[in-house]
């Protein structure tokens, strides 16, 4: 069985880990049938967004009102915050989250997204996300380690 | 739930925890603001439902905080009523069928509107 990967916001898989066997590695992909619309739109490796493209070739635009993120910071100052997102996805939410955060580290079941979001992340950001391609019971968390938790649809 | 407890200890004491779920009502399909047909949300609806239940009992025993709820809804939007339909052609979440004729002849963009809850979330100073 391969070692996990690491992503980081800068490039694609740059580490693979040689112990901790599978730890971050499963993938198990979110059946897609159980997740919400906007998800299923806005994960890049989606049958659903994949027919969609090469069908018509236009993508139908997901939340261009930023109803999600304008949520969050009403509830949340980010500043300075250390911030687990769980369920990242394609990172829809994580580059507004990490304007504000001292740090985020990003984590979703599903490479393809996760891979996304890296793409995606723009590079004056980099330095401070850290992503993962891992399920919540996989993912290696020190206890206390961080000021915030995001649940995106995930728990 | 496991996932929960692992969150909870990840997070420094007194920190928060942010969770965003699906809300009823059903999505609906809305064009130029007026409501057209409304998609079955029910199979979503029934995770959601367990995962507030889970943090609600953890607000029973004190572990969380419930400080905030901020209720709003997001949009997908569609060129027209054929991406719309097609992409719910293989979902668990359906169109009733007897509106699939109508929503596939708009010719118009279309929205599918979902309610969202997000909760601000204390953790507990001193986990007991």
């Amino acid at each position: 069985m391969a070692p996990p990967l690491v992503l980081t916001a800068t490039g694609f898989l740059l580490k693979q880990r040689a112990s901790g066997v599978d730890r971050e590695h499963r993938t198990d992909r979110p059946d897609e049938k159980n997740q919400p619309l906007w998800w299923r739109l806005a994960n890049p490796s989606s049958p659903s967004r994949l027919r969609m493209l090469e069908n018509s070739g236009v993508s139908p635009t997901l939340d261009p009102e930023g109803a999600h993120l304008a949520a969050l910071r009403r509830l949340v100052d980010f500043r300075g915050a250390r911030v687990l997102e769980m369920g990242c996805g394609d990172g829809r939410l994580t580059e507004g989250i990490t304007r504000d955060a001292a740090h985020v580290l990003a984590f979703d079941p599903d490479r393809e997204a996760v891979e996304q979001a890296c793409k995606a992340l723009p590079a004056d950001l980099a330095d401070q996300v850290s992503f993962r391609v891992s399920s919540a019971e996989q993912l290696e968390i020190p206890p206390g380690s961080f000021d915030l938790v995001v649940f995106s649809w995930s728990l | 739930m496991h996932v929960l407890s692992r969150m909870i200890e990840a997070v420094t004491p007194g920190g928060l925890i942010l969770d965003l779920q699906v809300i009823r009502p059903d999505p609906r399909v809305e064009l130029n603001g007026h409501v057209v047909a409304e998609i079955d949300g029910e199979p979503l609806f029934a995770r959601a439902d367990a995962a507030t239940a889970a943090v609600d009992a953890r607000i029973e025993t004190g572990d969380l905080i419930e400080e905030d709820v901020d209720d709003h809804d997001v949009c997908s939007h569609y060129s027209n009523g054929a991406e719309l339909v097609e992409d719910f052609a293989d979902s668990k979440r359906q169109l009733p069928e007897a509106v699939v004729p109508r929503v596939a002849a708009i010719q118009r963009a279309v929205v599918v509107r979902e309610s969202c809850r997000l909760r601000r979330l204390r953790v507990r100073e001193h986990p007991g």
